[in-house]
């Protein structure tokens, strides 16, 4: 006997939602902006749940990572206004891991969509090369070249805070 | 993998662990799913009315059909950087135009005071207008918000100058950055506020080492002059109706086309919002389908059609609500002028 459709989401959700939630953070760098992005990604999957093949976890992270990267695109000639001054960080802690967060999530969100997209899928959801390509509909190679050019972003990000802790 | 990757690993995996789930996520996007269903079977019944009633009192269709160059005036020899607005008064006279119609910008800038000037962006919506000036290394922000939407300030400043600006009063706030290295590399944010009439605010906003590039910038603007904000292709065939949110368009220093320009539109259903972009299209579509001869490609699952090499090499990108009402608006769009020349374009609606 088939089980309610919202009894298999609901359950879905509670068990996917949060590793989904921590995608989306890693995308936008804001807890609303990464609710909405999953809900939108949700609310899409919920409505074709019964015809989706792939398994639904993939379904709902392709529609996440391709809205954030359309959304981008319709919103980035809105430049952020120079105006809008990221709140300072705070001090510093003994291990310098504060900083590190903090600039780390700068850098995040000053990589080009795609980038951040590549960077959040094989950092911190271990898909694989291929697998990316799949989610993103690009070629192979150009994960290859696009994560190179994100990690040489985001190391001298690092370097950059070495050099800093030295002076 | 080096130290570098594993710390970053670390690193990005730390910088999400805080986040959590709200309890409401499942039925919240069930109930916004139900919505989107119940929109999209609304969407299609009044799609294939609207169809049955185009055919039947023979709607035209203009597909990137310019009109007869002679039947305009002849062009008037350029003052503003955009197309003139004629007879649309600038923000001094009548502050409350500012974000009252996204078509139009009611200020200026003279590129020639602005030493070093590569490109501006330009952009009108219901909330205020905006420049964006590239000079040299620099990014330079103006903003006009519309009325009732003042600025919002900044952090407190380390140190405020008093200066006029117009024969205005003005200050200029010096403050801290939170980038780091920023205050090492000797950056600083500057932002410049005057009112240069009553129910007029005004910013000038950059990140920069002293805050001359900022006193440059707001003296060349000239808020006696309303442009027009210009796309290269123009909404004619839309709705009654139908209402402009925002345009925005980017010119290099020779006031030619970048080439990126942008607009969006809220118009009766079943054609709802739809943003329109020219120019770069998105990487990694290709074409699936054909609209009117041109290679395109529709993702339903971002509601997109892009149609390439719509105007020379640059694409015409539209999101809108589904493909049949994306595809419709895209056959009623046409070119308003020369390709080539922002003057001779008008505004997208």
């Amino acid at each position: 006997m088939t089980r309610p459709v919202e009894v298999e989401f609901t359950e879905f959700v509670a068990g996917r939602g949060p590793a989904l939630l921590r995608a989306a953070y890693a995308l936008t760098g804001e807890e609303h902006a990464a609710h909405d992005l999953v809900q939108t990604a949700l609310a899409k999957a919920f409505v074709r749940w019964r015809h989706i093949r792939t398994g639904p976890e993939q379904y709902v992270r392709r529609i996440m990572y391709n809205s954030h990267i359309s959304a981008w695109r319709s919103f980035r000639r809105r430049e952020v206004p120079v105006a809008d001054v990221p709140d300072r960080a705070a001090t510093g802690d003994a291990g310098g891991s504060t900083d590190l967060r903090l600039a780390l999530r700068d850098a995040l969100r000053r990589l080009p969509p795609r980038q951040r997209a590549i960077v959040v899928l094989r950092f911190l959801e271990d898909v694989s090369v291929e697998e990316t390509a799949r989610i993103l509909g690009c070629r192979v190679g150009t994960v290859g070249s696009q994560t190179s050019r994100a990690l040489a972003k985001l190391r001298a990000v690092f370097h950059e805070l070495e050099r800093e802790a030295v002076r | 993998m080096t130290d570098v990757d594993s710390a970053l690993r670390g690193a990005i995996r730390e910088l999400t662990e805080d986040v959590h789930v709200r309890a409401d996520l499942a039925s919240t996007a069930m109930a916004s799913g139900r919505r989107l269903r119940s929109r999209r079977r609304l969407r299609t019944s009044l799609a294939a009315a609207v169809a049955v009633a185009a055919v039947a009192v023979g709607t035209p269709i203009l597909v990137g059909r310019p009109p007869d160059p002679a039947a305009g005036p002849p062009p008037a020899p350029p003052r503003t950087t955009l197309p003139e607005a004629p007879e649309v008064p600038g923000a001094a006279e009548l502050p409350e135009l500012v974000g009252a119609d996204p078509g139009s910008l009611h200020f200026d800038v003279d590129g020639a005071a602005v030493p070093g000037l590569k490109s501006t962006r330009w952009e009108s919506t219901t909330e205020g207008e905006w420049l964006f000036l590239s000079v040299d290394q620099t990014r330079i922000s103006v903003h006009l918000p519309a009325p009732g939407r003042a600025n919002r300030a900044a952090r407190t400043p380390v140190e405020t100058t008093f200066l006029a600006i117009g024969g205005r009063p003005a200050t200029l706030d010096r403050v801290e950055i939170a980038s780091p290295g920023a205050e090492a590399r000797g950056l600083w944010f500057w932002q410049l506020r005057w009112k240069p009439v009553d129910r007029l605010e005004v910013m000038v906003a950059a990140t920069d080492h002293s805050g001359d590039l900022v006193v440059t910038v707001a003296r060349a603007l000239r808020l006696d002059r309303a442009q027009q904000c210009p796309q290269p292709v123009r909404a004619a065939a839309a709705p009654v109706g139908t209402r402009l949110e925002r345009c925005s368009i980017a010119l290099d220093a020779s006031g030619a086309w970048l080439p990126d320009s942008s607009f969006s539109i809220v118009a009766p259903m079943p054609l709802g919002s739809v943003q329109v972009t020219v120019g770069e299209p998105p990487a990694g579509r290709p074409a699936n389908r054909r609209v009117d001869g041109w290679a395109a490609s529709w993702s339903d699952e971002s509601d997109m059609l892009i149609v390439y090499d719509y105007i020379g090499q640059s694409s015409l990108t539209v999101m809108g609500e589904s493909e049949e009402t994306v595809t419709a608006f895209v056959r009623g769009l046409w070119l308003p002028g020369d390709p080539r020349d922002v003057r001779s374009w008008s505004r997208p609606l």
